[in-house]
């Protein structure tokens, strides 16, 4: 028998919607008859029965992500009621939303963050050295002929960051984490601007061949 | 508190009455396939004298409707490659007139063709050829058909998807699932083969190239990222066999002919080193740039997937045009192993959609886990487009955002949905304009209205639109309004890396022209209420500063000048800013009210970023 066992801190009272048992907490599915349940308001994390926390295990994620694709998609509700399908769609869609930011190492962050009270919109980076860096990444990526070594580089510094990340939360150094955040921000978008840049060239290589 | 994840297989399931049967249809430009499992194993349906590709060509005599073989023969008025035409706006008449042999019919809204006196659109035409899908697949099998699974290009947009299930219900079809092509391919090798890890798709049509990146993993094939050229396939290496022969064309008939001549030089080219004087090293040289353009493609596909290219299990090969031998070297030398084509790259595609039809009605547990393929939003002020959700996001997905007004008293908001990859909203397509009306009159920024753009596993948009206070709410199925052809939607993919930095550039200076407009605007309204409190020096300085930021608003190309004068401006407007708070100050202790702002015309303004 396949069960995933899920941890919520509300604890709720409610009732299926089809055979009308009553039931504590939320479920996806009811107790008795089986059949899908509504979406009920739920933070990402205690989405996927996890505690609020920075540091998870990626790959333990990914697991409940398909084991839960797996019995929520759509697909698996084809021959099922219209209402069964909506729920079905409903519960699938905040899997979804919740899955990109558990697997997002910023979206993470800022997700914790946001249950803090920060609002990002208002925080810039301050450390000196981070914007000194970021300057310089900018020349170099202006000037680079071939991206490889400027991505190893950029994403050993992704992860160096994450792993600072995970110790400042775990220190709760409310301004530390924020600064991190921001950094590490930077580092993925600076990752992406590689990333394009890596497809100017590809293209430039092409188009004078 | 525990929240448990059954499997609902557990529950005594309520009584079902037997699912059916339901076929697997790749719907293509050139040729149709329609196949079916039974017993584990697909067999593709073919027609009376045996063949298993249909040409997707209807042939209109009098009263009489003919499809595939039979229309090729007719001597009706023929209609091929309607495919490019489905979800197509009147705006897309002028790019697709002159590439294709039609009568093009001009109508509201959606293109139609001129048939045999009468008029028809693209989706009645491809219900014609789904009609004698189903026929043929009802007398094979000695049953009614009435269920399907249809495969779309990757890159289809909304429109085309949204035209491609309204045809088929127009045949007596119900969908049970739009797919898209490369997924199916994928679907066809993961489950014969047992394949597991990931893989690139790539599917190289007459037409177009359609290139994903598949994880395939304990029956779960999850699509990493998609991407592709609507206007790069097989087609393109006729042209350039042609324009290559010594032949002066004179006439249109002439023209077909030496393409026609082209191709199969190109189709000899597959097996021979040599055909009609032109050599296989020839050949090669004239589309290397392309097949390069491909795996540059491929290459783009794999970054965005945020794989490596060490990850890569292996290669399938889709569609017609990779029997070209050129394709397979060269992916065999980029990516270092032999490309899978042992199924034929015509059929694969119907293949992966029967098993999928039949997994949706219960045999099979495997689960596809596909996403959307162009990035979707809605247009604001300035002429931008803000994206509500990326491409390659995982569907169904539902995601929203909080847009305000722009104008103090603004009682309605007008939406405008499109797709694509640009910053700016030309070079991407529209989808669908709606109003919201009725949001309660408030100062400028006020307002809060959530827009929400859900997409469905069909990858379907629904969008709606909710005024967050009063809860006034609009709901709206997108239908295809105008827009570009699927050959201007690719090259805007292309373009959008190109052109990204002009674009960011382009974007901030729209930004702060729309601030400056804005600013200038709130300050007239408030001037307008509480000049007075200004003295003649003063009060002309700032509406002569106002005249300035709306005149750098049109004309300024400069977004630091826009930016300096901002802050100018923000100095000079000071005292009167504080003079107007002390003034609301006192008047709201006195129990007057403030907010009295002239009740505007409604007027139909985008939405402002909130
Ligand atoms: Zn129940």
């Amino acid at each position: 028998m396949n069960q995933v066992v899920v941890a919520v801190e509300n604890l709720s009272l409610s009732s299926c919607w089809s055979c009308h048992t009553p039931f504590d907490g939320v479920h996806l599915f009811c107790p008795a008859c089986h059949i899908i349940q509504p979406t009920a308001k739920l933070s990402p994390f205690s989405r996927y029965g996890l505690i609020a926390t920075y540091d998870i295990d990626l790959k333990a994620l990914e697991k409940t992500y398909l084991k839960v694709q797996q019995i929520l998609h759509p697909d698996k509700f084809v021959s099922r009621t219209d209402r069964e399908k909506l729920y079905s769609s409903q519960q699938t869609m905040e899997m979804n939303m919740a899955y990109e930011i558990l697997k997002d190492d910023v979206k993470r962050a800022e997700a914790l963050l946001q249950e803090e009270g920060v609002n990002f919109e208002e925080k810039t980076i301050h450390d000196p050295h981070v914007l000194m860096m970021s300057m310089e990444d900018r020349e170099a990526l202006d000037e680079a002929t071939e991206t490889g070594p400027l991505e190893v580089d950029a994403k050993k510094r992704y992860k160096d960051t994450v792993v600072d990340l995970k110790k400042v939360f775990e220190e709760k150094d409310l301004e530390k984490t924020i600064q991190k955040t921001l950094e590490l921000k930077y580092l993925g978008k600076f990752l992406n601007d590689i990333k394009d840049k890596k497809r100017k060239l590809r293209e430039n290589v092409t188009a004078n061949s | 508190m525990l929240l448990q994840i059954h499997e609902p297989g557990q529950a005594p399931a309520p009584h079902q009455s037997d699912p059916g049967i339901a076929i697997g249809i790749d719907l293509g430009t050139t040729n149709s396939v329609v196949s079916i499992l039974k017993e584990g194993d697909v067999h593709v349906i073919s027609d009376e004298a045996g063949n298993r590709l249909i040409p997707s060509v209807v042939a209109y005599a009098n009263d009489k409707v003919h499809v595939g073989h039979q229309a090729l023969s007719s001597e009706g008025e023929k209609i091929s490659s309607v495919k490019r035409l489905m979800g197509r706006g009147e705006g897309d008449l002028k790019s697709i007139a002159g590439q294709l042999p039609y009568k093009l019919a001009s109508s509201e809204g959606m293109v139609k063709l001129e048939v045999n006196g009468s008029i028809k659109s693209p989706v009645e035409i491809s219900a014609d050829i789904l009609k004698e899908i189903k026929r043929l697949s009802e007398e094979a099998l000695g049953r009614r058909v009435t269920k399907s699974v249809i495969t779309v290009p990757a890159y289809f947009d909304d429109g085309a998807r949204a035209a491609t299930k309204d045809a088929a219900k127009l045949a007596g079809l119900e969908v049970l699932r739009l797919i898209n092509e490369p997924t199916a391919a994928a679907l066809a090798y993961g489950l014969d083969q047992g394949k597991e890890g990931t893989y690139i798709i790539y599917d190289l049509g007459g037409g177009t190239f359609d290139v994903s990146i598949l994880k395939m993993e304990k029956g779960v094939f999850k699509v990493l990222a998609t991407g592709g050229d609507a206007a790069l396939g097989g087609d393109d290496f006729d042209h350039l066999i042609a324009e290559k022969m010594t032949q002066s064309v004179t006439n249109e008939e002439e023209a077909r002919n030496v393409l026609r001549h082209a191709r199969k030089i190109k189709e000899a080219l597959t097996i021979e080193n040599a055909a009609d004087g032109f050599t296989r090293e020839q050949f090669n040289t004239l589309i290397q740039p392309l097949v390069k353009r491909t795996i540059d493609m491929t290459h783009n596909a794999i970054d965005d997937a945020g794989v490596e290219l060490s990850d890569i299990q292996g290669i399938v090969l889709v569609g017609g045009s990779t029997r070209v031998p050129l394709v397979k070297e060269m992916l065999k030398s980029t990516f270092g192993f032999d490309p899978l084509d042992d199924h034929d790259p015509d059929e694969v595609v119907s293949e992966g959609a029967a098993r999928q039809a039949a997994a949706l009605l219960g045999e099979g547990d495997h689960l596809l886990l596909d996403v959307l393929p162009l990035s979707l939003g809605v247009e604001t002020m300035g002429g931008l487009m803000d994206r509500i959700i990326d491409r390659n996001t995982s569907i169904p997905v539902s995601k929203a955002k909080e847009f305000t007004t722009y104008q103090d008293g603004q009682t309605a908001m007008m939406f405008h949905v499109l797709q694509g990859e640009r910053e700016t909203v030309e070079g991407n397509r529209s989808l669908a304009k709606f109003t919201l009306k009725d949001i309660p009159s408030m100062i400028a920024g006020a307002a809060r209205i959530k827009v929400t753009f859900s997409v469905d596993a069909d990858g379907l948009l629904t969008v709606s639109a909710e005024e967050q206070m009063t809860g006034q709410k609009q709901d709206i199925a997108v239908k295809p309004s105008y827009g570009l052809d699927a050959e201007e939607i690719t090259n805007m993919l292309r373009d959008s890396m190109a052109s990204a930095r002009e674009d960011i550039e382009s974007r901030l200076l729209i930004e702060k022209k729309v601030e400056a407009s804005r600013v200038a605007h709130a300050i007239d309204t408030a001037l307008r209420q509480d000049g007075e409190l200004l003295n003649e020096v003063e009060l002309k300085e700032l509406l002569d500063y106002k005249d300035f930021l709306v005149n750098l608003a049109e004309k300024s190309e400069s977004r630091n000048e826009i930016k300096d004068a901002l802050e100018k401006f923000e100095e000079l407007s000071k005292a009167f800013v504080e003079k107007r708070m002390n003034k609301a100050v006192s008047s709201a202790l006195s129990g007057k009210d403030v907010s009295e702002f002239e009740k505007k015309e409604e007027e139909e303004l985008a939405p402002c970023l909130k």
